[in-house]
């Protein structure tokens, strides 16, 4: 058929509309924004090393995306991180169903990570979350803390869980994640800020006063940084009196070395000039810190692994110092108790291996003392203040104190040091058995040590504070302490005491003998270096049964005590041998002596001839 | 008629045989007629310091038979000369105490030498070959202080050897000369080892036999001349003028009488030295450790008054002072101008001796208790 020229012309220009808007649409199309990025991007810049094979669930790149680069796929695709932190915002954007902005806007785009990667991503932002463990108690992940209890018949469910940080519930709830109940159909629509209008928050129990007054979380105090300046003491070192001395001690001690300067724990600006600008709160200036704040104060550094791992240093006495009794009380709202500087020091903190720290081992009993052997201050705890008195006169306290010894126990040794609370008594033979092994091994061998809290531990015949030197008298005799105070001597425990009494009575016997004839050999000038090892010997055989009573069986006892005195017996024979020879030797002395006196008699006889006989010739 | 000859004894034949190869008469004319004054005084203290050098020598020998010179076995073998041996302890002791008795009689020698004047012409290199001997004695003593290598014996070598290190402008090379380097080790057990039982024997010998043999050419000294002469020794070998009879010395022969006298002296020390080692054996401390260093650490008693005096006086008073008064030993002949011998005509030597005397006395006592 013929066609017009002018029908013909609007048939082109009809076609090419047509073609123009399939075109346009297929562009819009084209043009539709492409998928977000769900996942974060860091180590992860080789788009096509899973996108290419479609390799752990990751979207295959599609056919035209052919012959693309890594380095080509962020033109297009934007990651969708940010949308997933703050889901709200995207939310509000989006108040119906999901919109055409679909892999930015909509937290779909989250369970579609959580699929693919596997790795469960913080549905809600980190401001005042820091503490985690403020929601996610105890073991599982559930944000649902223990307790929670069911929402009351027929009305919607109440919020079992605390709200702060909380505030997009559709961020969990939409899609059920982390255990959260789903939204149900016919919620469909609503916002995050909709959902407290129905459901309210449950009403929280009674917090148990241990969590309710757990301890300030460890925050360093924020200041400007000094950048080695310290202006701080250009006034307070000129003050004089405490002002001064405190400056002095700050700069004798280990913190000053370290550059932890005033600013740090008092806040404030060590670079300022004037005291207005120097202590203003906009500069952090917290003045003197409260006594309960001191702990977390310390803490802020020294439960900072990052930073202690450069001094070596451990990082865990907040957490130690939080379950002490000192700890557990201050939390209470008790200032009396030690806190840090009580015993570190304020200013003065000193390490601890400085003979001038107050927590030089030498120095501990006395710290402690400073409180503990405070009848006032103790009074109110019921606790009793001779423990200092007792130590001092028990062989750690001589050991220690008089003889520098510091293989003793201090009070931190026994009690710890930041956890510092008594061993109970199921926990003695423990605390006794970290030096004196050897004897813990034989009495965790004993019927002792199977009677649990009703049967006898170290400190039931040894003494806990008065720990005196033990001798072989407490196997007799009934005052307490003795073995005689719970076994009657015609019992058969009390039959075994006695019969390691007498062992050890016969054996220290033949010890001092030996000891003796050594001596006597040595003083008429013997060498009896043998003997002398040998009545090493014997003593290590002795010191080996004294452990080994603690089995409170005979049988190793003797085992021991038999050696040892056989090697005293041995060691006395040899001294009273060589004893033997020294009174021959002397014997033999005096004879040849003898000879040589009669010969020099008969010489001097003949020079008195030949004298005589000069004497004549001239 | 025939003349009835005594045969002579085995004995003069075998004189007779060795003599007329040898030439003995002469020689042995010399060695027995040493001119003995008769007012002459000895005491007997330099025979009776060569009657120890003589027992050193035998009980040295007969200890070098089981010692055995390394850290490793030294304390072991002296042990065993102790134990095991038979009459070990007998010879070690004998030695240890044979040694401070040696030491103590040349220095009493040499205070009788010196008081007697007998030092002055024409003996004045006997001195000086004395001053050598004692010196060697001292090294003796030094040297063998270091051998049983127990703690004693290695402490005080340490500290000893420190006194001879500050010397000045040669200490520190003496030091490590002594020490055979830095510290006390096993090469120092060995240097004085070998010092203790070669070098030093064969100097002392060699010094000795001049000694000796310069006291026989001179005769002993009479304390009663009048002052020293130079001549002496040429006038008294003079042939006799006859005119003046009464100034000749009187003479006491040589052989027998002297000798027979040193050798009473010797057995009533050898009485001595048998009581001393089986009363007082010798000791013997824990081995050497150079780690662990004494509470107490003196050197022997013969240089506690250097050890005291070093601790009183700055270094160079200290040292220098000794090393002043060793000089003026070894040159004392040379620079005591005085010819008189009688002691009241030597009041600045008697004096200045005496005060030394008492000095180190009181320094060595006082050494001892610190």
């Amino acid at each position: 058929m013929n066609l017009s020229r002018s029908t013909a012309q609007r048939l082109i220009f009809i076609a090419a509309g047509i073609l123009l808007l399939l075109l346009m649409s297929g562009f819009a199309a084209a043009q539709e924004t492409p998928p977000g990025i769900p996942h974060p991007l860091e180590g992860r810049d080789a788009c096509l090393g899973c996108h290419e094979a479609g390799l752990a669930g990751a979207p295959q790149i599609p056919a035209d995306h052919t012959g693309r680069t890594n380095e080509m796929c962020r033109a297009c695709h934007q990651p969708a991180t940010t949308a997933a932190v703050t889901p709200a915002e995207a939310s509000s954007e989006t108040p119906s169903a999901p919109s055409d902005d679909d892999a930015v806007a909509t937290p779909s785009a989250l369970p579609v990570a959580t699929a693919t990667t596997g790795a469960l991503v913080m549905p809600h932002s980190l401001e005042g979350h820091q503490n985690c463990l403020e929601c996610h108690a105890a073991a599982g992940a559930t944000p649902v803390p223990t307790g929670a209890t069911p929402a009351p018949a027929g009305g919607p469910p109440h919020i079992p869980h605390p709200l702060a940080g909380r505030e997009d519930c559709l961020a969990c709830h939409r899609d059920g994640i982390g255990g959260a109940p789903q939204v149900p159909q016919d919620h469909a629509g609503r916002t995050s800020d909709m959902c407290q209008g129905c459901h309210q928050p449950i009403q929280a129990p009674e917090a148990s006063p241990a969590a309710a007054l757990a301890g300030p979380l460890p925050t360093p105090i924020v200041h400007p940084q000094g950048q080695g300046a310290n202006t701080c003491l250009d006034c307070h070192a000129k003050l004089g009196g405490k002002q001064t001395d405190m400056t002095t001690q700050w700069q004798r001690s280990t913190h000053a070395e370290r550059d932890v300067s005033c600013a740090d724990c008092h806040g404030g600006d060590p670079t300022a000039t004037t005291k207005e600008t120097a202590m203003s709160p906009a500069a952090g200036f917290v003045g003197v810190p409260a006594k309960s704040a001191i702990p977390a104060l310390c803490a802020s550094c020294h439960a900072d692994v990052a930073s202690m791992r450069q001094y070596n240093l451990s990082t865990d006495q907040y957490a130690q110092y939080s379950d002490s009794v000192h700890g557990k009380l201050l939390a209470q709202g008790d200032t009396n108790v030690a806190t840090c500087s009580d015993c570190h020091g304020g200013h003065q903190v000193l390490k601890a291996n400085d003979p001038a720290s107050a927590v030089y081992p030498a120095n501990v009993p006395t710290l402690c003392a400073s409180c503990h052997a405070d009848k006032d201050l103790m009074a109110s705890y019921g606790i009793p203040t001779d423990q200092f008195d007792l130590y001092r006169g028990s062989v750690h306290g001589h050991a220690l104190l008089d003889q520098q010894d510091f293989r003793a126990p201090t009070c931190a040794a026994c009690h710890g040091t930041h956890g510092a609370a008594p061993p109970g008594f199921s926990e003695v033979a423990n605390v006794c058995g970290s030096c004196h092994s050897a004897t813990q091994d034989y009495y965790s061998t004993s019927a002792h040590a199977k009677g649990g809290d009703t049967s006898p531990k170290c400190v039931t015949c040894h003494g806990p504070h008065d720990v005196s030197q033990p001798t072989d008298a407490l196997l007799t005799g009934t005052e307490p302490r003795h073995c005689g105070n719970c076994h009657t001597p015609d019992s058969a425990e009390g039959k075994v005491a006695q019969s390691m009494y007498d062992a050890f009575d016969a054996t220290t016997q033949a010890y001092t003998d030996a000891e003796n004839s050594i001596k006597s050999a040595q003083e008429l000038g013997m060498l009896v270096t043998q003997q002398e090892t040998e009545l090493q010997q014997a003593n290590t055989g002795i010191i080996t049964a004294r452990a080994a009573q603690h089995t409170l069986d005979s049988d190793t006892v003797m085992k021991s005590l038999d050696e040892a005195q056989k090697a005293a017996d041995g060691a006395k024979a040899g001294a009273e041998a060589a004893i033997a020879q020294s009174i021959l030797r002397r014997r033999a002395m005096v004879i040849a002596v003898a000879g040589i006196v009669l010969t020099s008699g008969v010489l001097y006889f003949m020079k008195r001839q030949l004298d005589r006989r000069l004497k004549h010739e001239s | 008629m025939k003349t009835m000859e005594a045969k002579p004894s085995m004995g003069r034949r075998a004189w007779n045989w060795l003599d007329l190869r040898y030439k003995l008469g002469p020689l042995f004319e010399a060695l027995l007629h040493v001119e003995i004054p008769i007012s002459a005084r000895t005491f007997y203290l330099g025979g009776i310091t060569l009657f120890f050098f003589m027992v050193q020598a035998i009980t040295g020998i007969l200890l070098a038979i089981y010692y055995q010179p390394t850290p490793e076995a030294a304390h072991k073998s002296i042990l065993f000369i102790m134990n095991s041996v038979n009459f070990g302890w007998l010879i070690r002791s004998i030695h240890s105490w044979g040694a401070n008795l040696m030491i103590l009689f040349c220095v009493m020698h040499l205070l009788r030498v010196f008081f007697q004047a007998a030092y002055k012409a024409p003996r004045e290199v006997t001195w000086v070959v004395g001053i050598v001997l004692l010196v060697a004695t001292l090294g003796f003593g030094f040297t063998g202080y270091l051998l049983p290598w127990d703690q004693r014996a290695f402490w005080a070598t340490t500290v000893g050897s420190e006194i001879a290190g500050a010397v000045p402008l040669v200490g520190p090379k003496l030091l490590i000369f002594l020490r055979s380097g830095t510290e006390v080790t096993a090469r120092t057990l060995s240097r004085f080892f070998g010092m203790h039982v070669l070098v030093l024997p064969l100097s002392l010998v060699g010094a000795l036999l001049v000694h000796i043999v310069m006291v026989h050419q001179q005769g002993l000294a009479d304390p009663k001349r009048k002052m020293a002469d130079p001549n002496e020794v040429a006038l008294a070998s003079a042939p006799a003028s006859g005119s003046e009879p009464e100034t000749k010395r009187k003479l006491l022969p040589f052989f027998p009488n002297y000798v027979l006298d040193e050798v009473i002296a010797w057995y009533v020390m050898l009485a001595v030295l048998i009581v001393l080692a089986s009363l007082f054996p010798a000791g013997l401390e824990a081995p050497a450790n150079p780690l662990l260093t004494p509470a107490h650490t003196k050197p022997e008693w013969y240089f506690l008054f250097l050890y005291q005096w070093l601790k009183l006086v700055p270094r160079i008073v200290g040292v220098a002072l000794p090393i002043l008064g060793g000089l003026l030993l070894v040159l004392l002949p040379f620079f005591d101008r005085n010819p008189y011998i009688a002691a009241r005509r030597r009041p600045i030597a008697i004096t200045i001796a005496t005060i030394t005397l008492i000095g180190v006395v009181a320094f060595t006592i006082w050494g001892w208790r610190s």
